[in-house]
C-alpha cells in the first residue's frame, strides 16, 4: 500500500474557515474556525455525526453552498485563492454524492453526460476521441459493457453501477483531488466494499488525492490515511489513521469508537432459555405480480420473499439480514398482517394469521407490533405526541380518558422520555428522541413481539446505541421477542440472539448470532462479514472476500442456487439444483443452504 | 415495444370518444322534446308527430342509438333540426373562428406562462418572483368574463383603441385572445416555477456543477428539460380544456365560434348540432391527452419501454 509524502506542498489548504448559513430568523453556524490541509495523492478521512460540517466543508471548496451561505477564511488550492470555485470544478476537484442515482441527470444517457463534461475540460479530444475516451472512462471504473453503459439511463442502472458512473464523470477533467461525500452510505455492504476499492485504486494509479466524507468509522479505518473528526463544526482530532484508531486523545473520539458496534467482537446477549415459540413462519412466499393495467399483459412476477421458514420465541431477538431487495421488509410486512402472504403459514401464539377474521385480527395486531425505519415519515407531523400514542388505545377501545393518559405517561417512560414530551409535536424533536417517540404507539398496547424494520438506519452512531439498548431493557422487562431487521450487521452483532440471513427472498443461513460471527457457513455470509468495513485499521490487510456483481433481479429468478451468479465456490450442481436448508453434515444447531458445505457437491 | 404502447393509447382514445357519444345521446335524448322547442308550444299533436317522424324521434331509443351511431361512424352527424343543413357544416362555418382564437390564445399561454414561471423560479424570494407570482394569481383567479369587461371598457369604451365585439376587424381578435389566455397563462407560470424549484433542489444539479457546467448551462440543459416533465401535464389539461373555454369569451365579445354555437344550440334543442360540438369538445381533450402522453416518452425516459431485466 503506497503511503502518501508526509510534506511537501498541501494540494488544498483551509485555514480558519467559517460557514454560517443565514436564514430568515436565524444564523447558523456550520463550521468554526476550521484548519485544514489535504496533501497531494493521501485518502483524508472527514468523519462526523449529522450536522457536524462535513458536507458543507466540501461544498465550500467549490463553492456550491448557495447564496445563503457566508464563507470567510482563507482557502487555497495549489496554493492560489479559490475564489467561488467555479474553476475548479471538475478541471482540479471531482465530486461525488451521496445518492448516485440522484446525481445522474434522468433524462440523459450516461453517455450523453459523459460527452458533456469532456467537451468542456478536454476539448483538444475532438469527437471521435471524446466518444473512445468516454467508454474508456467507464471500463476504468468497472463498467466492463461500456459500450452499452454509454446507452443507459441512470433509472436503467443499480445503485452500484450508477455510482461508478458517477465517478467516472468526476474523474473526466483528469482532477488532482476528488470529493467523496458519503459516496457508499446509500450502497449495499457488498457494493460499498466494491466502490471504495474502486476509489482507492484509482488513487493508487493516478496519485490524485480523495476526501472521503463519511460518518462511518469503519470506512475511514479500512480506506483513509488521515483522519479528521469534526463535530459541530469544529475539528476535534486530526491524526493518521493507525494513531486515531490506536490511541483517541479526545474523549468524544473514544466515544464514538466506544459506541460502533464490531462484528464478532461484542457478543451477542445470551440466548434465553428455549420456550416455545411465539412466531412460527413455515414457507412464506410473497409474489407481486407486474403492473397489471387494462390493455396490458401481466409483467414479471417478482418473487420478493419465496419460501421462508423461522421462528421467534418470547424474549428472543432474531435478525434478518439482507441487502436491499433480499425481500427482509416484505416478510416483516407479512409477518405483522400488513401485506397478505402469497403462501406459506404464518402462526402467531398457536394461530394461524394469514386467515383471520376481522375481530381476530385487531386482537392479533394488539399482539403484534411493527416500527419503521424513519421516525420523521411514521409519525404524523401535525398531532403531538401524547395524540399519537393515544391512538392506539382508542382504536383498540382500552381504558378511559384518566387511565389512557396514564398509559401514555407510563409508556413515554418507558421509552426514556418525560412529561415534557407529551405536547410536543415531532419537529421539535430530536431524532434519537423521535425514534423513541416512533416505539411508544408500538409499546403502548403491551405486545408480546415487535417487528423492528431498520429501526436506526435514520440514526447516528451514538444515538444508534442508546436506541439499541432502551430495545434491549425492553425485551428484558417485558420478555418481548423482536424481529429486527437490518442491513447493518455490526448492529445486529450487538442485539440479536439468532441471525438469518436473506438473499434474493430466501433464507440462505439462519444460526445463534455468536455462531454466525464467528463460523459463517454459507459463502453469502462470508463475504458479508467480509465485507462489512471494521473500525480498526489494524485490519486493512486480511484477506477479503469481494463479490462480483450485485443481485439479480427478483423478476428474473431461474432455477438453481439464487447465489450462484455471484458465488465464489459455485459448482455445476449449483446451476440445476435449488438448495435446501439444512442443518450442515457436522449436525450443529445452525442451517445453511448450500451444497457445497453440506458436501452435496 | 413502443409501437404498442401509442397503438393502445389509441385504443383507449376511441374507447373514450365512444363513451362520450353515448353519454350525450342519453343526456340530450331525456332533456325535453325538441319538437316542442322547434316548432313551438303552439304546434298541434299532428305536427308533432310528423315532426317525430321526419326526425326519427318516434323509434325506440335503442334504435335511434345504433343508427346515430352508424351514422357517427360514416362521418354524417345527422342535420340541424332547425335548417335541415348537415350538423357538420354549421359546426365546420364556425370552426375557423374558435380555432383561430383558441390557438392564439394558447400560444399566448405558452409565451407568457412558460417564461415567467422560469424567471420567478431563477429569481426565488426577490421582487422579480413575488410580481410573477402575484400577476399569475390575479391571471388565474379573475373571472373571465369579468376581466373581458374590463377589457372592453378600457379599450373600446374609454381609449376607442379595439372594436368591442365581432369578428370583422383584423384587431378584433386582440381582446378575447387576451381574456382567454390570461387564466392560463397564470397557471402555466405558477406550475413552471413549481417544477422549476423542485428539479432545482435535486441533487443533480449541485452534481452536475461540481463536475464544472456553468449555472446557465446546468439550467438550459439538466433543469429546463426536467422541469418540463410535470410542467406538461398541465399545459396538456389547459389544451384539452381550451375549446370548452371559448364558451364565455365568445359570448362576451360576440366571437362568431363554436362556444357561442353551442349555447345557441342547446337553447334551441339542436341535437346534431350539440352533439356535433360535444364530440369536437371531447376529441380535442382526448387529442391533447393523446399528445401529451406521446411526448412524455419523448422527454423522459422513464416512461419508455421498461428496461430490460438483464443485468
Amino acid at each position: 500500500m503506497s503511503t502518501p509524502t508526509e510534506s511537501g506542498e498541501p494540494l488544498l489548504s483551509l485555514k480558519n474557515l467559517t460557514i454560517r448559513f443565514h436564514t430568515a430568523e436565524s444564523v447558523v453556524e456550520a463550521v468554526s474556525a476550521l484548519h485544514l490541509a489535504v496533501r497531494p495523492g493521501e485518502i483524508l478521512g472527514l468523519v462526523g455525526e449529522s450536522g457536524s460540517g462535513k458536507s458543507a466543508t466540501c461544498l465550500s471548496v467549490v463553492g456550491l453552498l448557495g447564496r445563503r451561505a457566508e464563507i470567510r477564511g482563507e482557502r487555497c488550492f495549489r496554493g492560489a485563492p479559490i475564489g467561488d470555485g467555479s474553476a475548479l470544478r471538475g478541471r482540479e476537484i471531482g465530486m461525488i454524492f451521496q445518492e448516485p442515482r440522484a446525481s445522474l441527470d434522468p433524462v440523459r444517457t450516461i453517455g450523453a453526460q459523459l460527452r458533456e463534461v469532456l467537451a468542456l475540460h478536454r476539448p483538444e479530444l475532438g469527437r471521435n476521441g471524446t466518444e473512445t475516451e468516454a467508454e474508456e472512462l467507464l471500463r476504468r471504473v468497472g463498467l466492463l459493457d461500456s459500450a452499452r453503459q454509454l446507452r443507459a439511463y441512470p433509472h436503467e442502472m443499480s445503485g452500484g453501477m450508477a455510482q461508478r458512473a458517477a465517478i467516472a464523470l468526476a474523474l473526466a477533467g483528469r482532477p488532482r483531488l476528488l470529493l467523496a461525500d458519503e459516496p457508499t452510505t446509500a450502497l449495499d455492504v457488498t457494493v460499498q466494499a466494491q466502490v471504495l476499492q474502486l476509489i482507492r485504486a484509482l488513487r493508487d494509479e493516478n496519485g490524485m488525492a480523495v476526501v472521503l466524507v463519511t460518518h462511518d468509522l469503519g470506512i475511514v479505518a479500512q480506506h483513509a490515511d488521515r483522519v479528521v473528526v469534526m463535530r459541530h463544526g469544529k475539528m476535534i482530532e486530526e491524526a493518521p489513521v493507525r494513531a486515531l484508531f490506536g490511541r483517541p486523545r479526545t474523549v468524544y473520539t473514544r466515544e464514538l469508537l466506544a459506541a460502533l458496534p464490531r462484528s464478532g467482537a461484542e457478543v451477542a446477549p445470551d440466548a434465553p432459555p428455549s420456550k416455545q415459540s411465539l412466531l412460527v413462519v413455515e414457507n412464506l412466499a410473497r409474489h407481486f405480480a407486474g403492473r397489471c393495467r387494462l390493455f396490458r399483459q401481466r409483467g414479471a412476477l417478482l418473487r420478493a420473499v419465496d419460501g421462508v421458514s423461522f421462528d421467534v420465541a418470547p424474549g428472543e431477538t432474531l435478525a434478518l439480514v439482507g441487502e436491499s431487495g433480499s425481500g427482509k421488509s416484505t416478510i416483516a410486512l407479512a409477518v405483522t398482517g400488513l401485506i397478505g402472504a402469497s403462501a406459506g403459514s404464518i402462526r402467531f401464539a398457536g394461530r394461524e394469521v394469514t386467515r383471520l377474521d376481522p375481530a381476530s385480527r385487531k386482537a392479533f395486531r394488539r399482539e403484534m407490533q411493527i416500527v419503521f425505519q424513519d421516525p420523521g415519515e411514521a409519525l404524523d407531523p401535525r398531532l403531538s405526541v401524547a395524540t399519537q400514542v393515544e391512538e392506539p388505545l382508542l382504536i383498540h377501545r382500552i381504558g378511559d380518558a384518566r387511565t389512557r393518559s396514564q398509559s401514555v405517561r407510563t409508556t413515554l417512560d418507558a421509552v426514556g422520555l418525560g412529561d415534557w414530551a407529551l405536547d410536543r409535536r415531532p419537529h421539535e424533536l430530536s431524532g434519537g428522541q423521535r425514534q423513541r417517540v416512533s416505539l411508544a404507539p408500538a409499546l403502548v398496547l403491551g405486545p408480546r413481539m415487535l417487528a423492528l424494520d431498520e429501526p436506526t438506519s435514520a440514526l447516528d452512531v451514538s444515538i444508534q446505541a442508546q436506541v439499541i439498548e432502551l430495545l434491549g431493557r425492553l425485551q428484558r422487562e417485558r420478555d418481548l421477542a423482536y424481529l429486527f431487521i437490518s442491513h447493518d450487521l455490526r448492529l445486529v452483532s450487538r442485539i440479536a440472539h439468532r441471525v438469518a440471513v436473506v438473499y434474493l427472498g430466501r433464507l440462505v443461513e439462519i444460526a445463534p448470532a455468536a455462531r454466525l460471527f464467528g463460523t459463517p457457513r454459507h459463502p453469502y455470509t462470508q463475504a458479508l462479514l467480509s465485507a462489512v468495513p471494521e473500525p480498526d485499521p489494524k485490519l486493512r490487510d486480511r484477506q477479503r472476500i469481494t463479490l462480483a456483481g450485485e443481485p439479480t433481479s427478483p423478476t428474473a429468478i431461474g432455477t438453481g442456487c439464487r447465489f450462484r451468479s455471484r458465488c465464489p465456490i459455485a459448482r455445476p450442481l449449483c446451476e440445476t439444483e435449488d438448495p435446501p436448508l439444512a442443518p450442515p453434515p457436522d449436525g450443529a444447531a445452525e442451517l445453511v443452504a448450500c451444497h457445497v458445505v453440506s458436501g452435496r457437491a | 415495444m413502443a409501437g404498442t404502447i401509442i397503438l393502445r393509447k389509441c385504443l383507449r382514445a376511441l374507447l373514450t370518444l365512444w363513451i362520450v357519444v353515448t353519454l350525450t345521446f342519453v343526456v340530450l335524448r331525456s332533456a325535453g322534446d325538441p319538437a316542442i322547442i322547434i316548432l313551438g308550444t303552439d304546434a298541434t299533436p299532428a305536427m308533432i308527430v310528423n315532426f317525430h317522424h321526419e326526425w326519427g324521434l318516434d323509434q325506440p331509443l335503442p334504435v335511434q342509438y345504433m343508427r346515430y351511431l352508424g351514422h357517427v361512424l360514416h362521418g354524417d352527424f345527422g342535420s340541424s333540426f332547425l335548417d335541415g343543413r348537415p350538423a357538420v357544416t354549421v359546426v365546420a362555418e364556425r370552426l375557423p373562428y374558435t380555432l383561430r382564437l383558441a390557438g392564439l390564445g394558447f400560444v399566448l399561454m405558452l409565451l407568457v406562462g412558460i417564461p415567467a414561471g422560469i424567471v420567478a423560479a431563477l429569481n426565488r424570494g426577490r421582487l422579480l418572483d413575488r410580481l410573477v407570482v402575484a400577476g399569475a394569481v390575479m391571471g388565474h383567479s379573475v373571472p373571465s368574463f369579468f376581466l373581458a369587461i374590463l377589457l372592453i371598457l378600457l379599450f373600446s369604451v374609454r381609449w376607442r383603441l379595439l372594436p368591442s365585439g365581432g369578428a370583422d376587424a383584423p384587431d378584433a381578435i386582440v381582446m378575447p385572445a387576451l381574456t382567454l389566455a390570461a387564466s392560463g397563462a397564470g397557471i402555466i407560470a405558477r406550475f413552471t416555477r413549481v417544477a422549476m424549484l423542485d428539479t432545482l433542489r435535486q441533487p443533480f444539479v449541485h452534481a452536475v456543477q461540481a463536475r464544472g457546467l456553468t449555472w446557465r448551462r446546468t439550467v438550459r440543459a439538466h433543469v429546463m428539460p426536467n422541469a418540463a416533465i410535470p410542467t406538461l401535464t398541465m399545459i396538456g389539461l389547459l389544451l384539452g380544456g381550451i375549446v370548452a373555454g371559448t364558451v364565455v369569451t365568445e359570448t362576451v365579445f360576440a366571437w362568431p365560434g363554436i362556444g357561442r354555437l353551442i349555447i345557441t344550440s342547446v337553447a334551441r334543442r339542436d341535437l346534431a348540432v350539440v352533439q356535433c360540438i360535444v364530440l369536437l369538445v371531447a376529441s380535442t381533450m382526448v387529442v391533447a391527452n393523446l399528445t401529451v402522453d406521446l411526448l412524455y416518452t419523448v422527454l423522459d425516459p422513464r416512461m419508455r419501454a421498461p428496461a430490460r431485466e438483464d443485468r
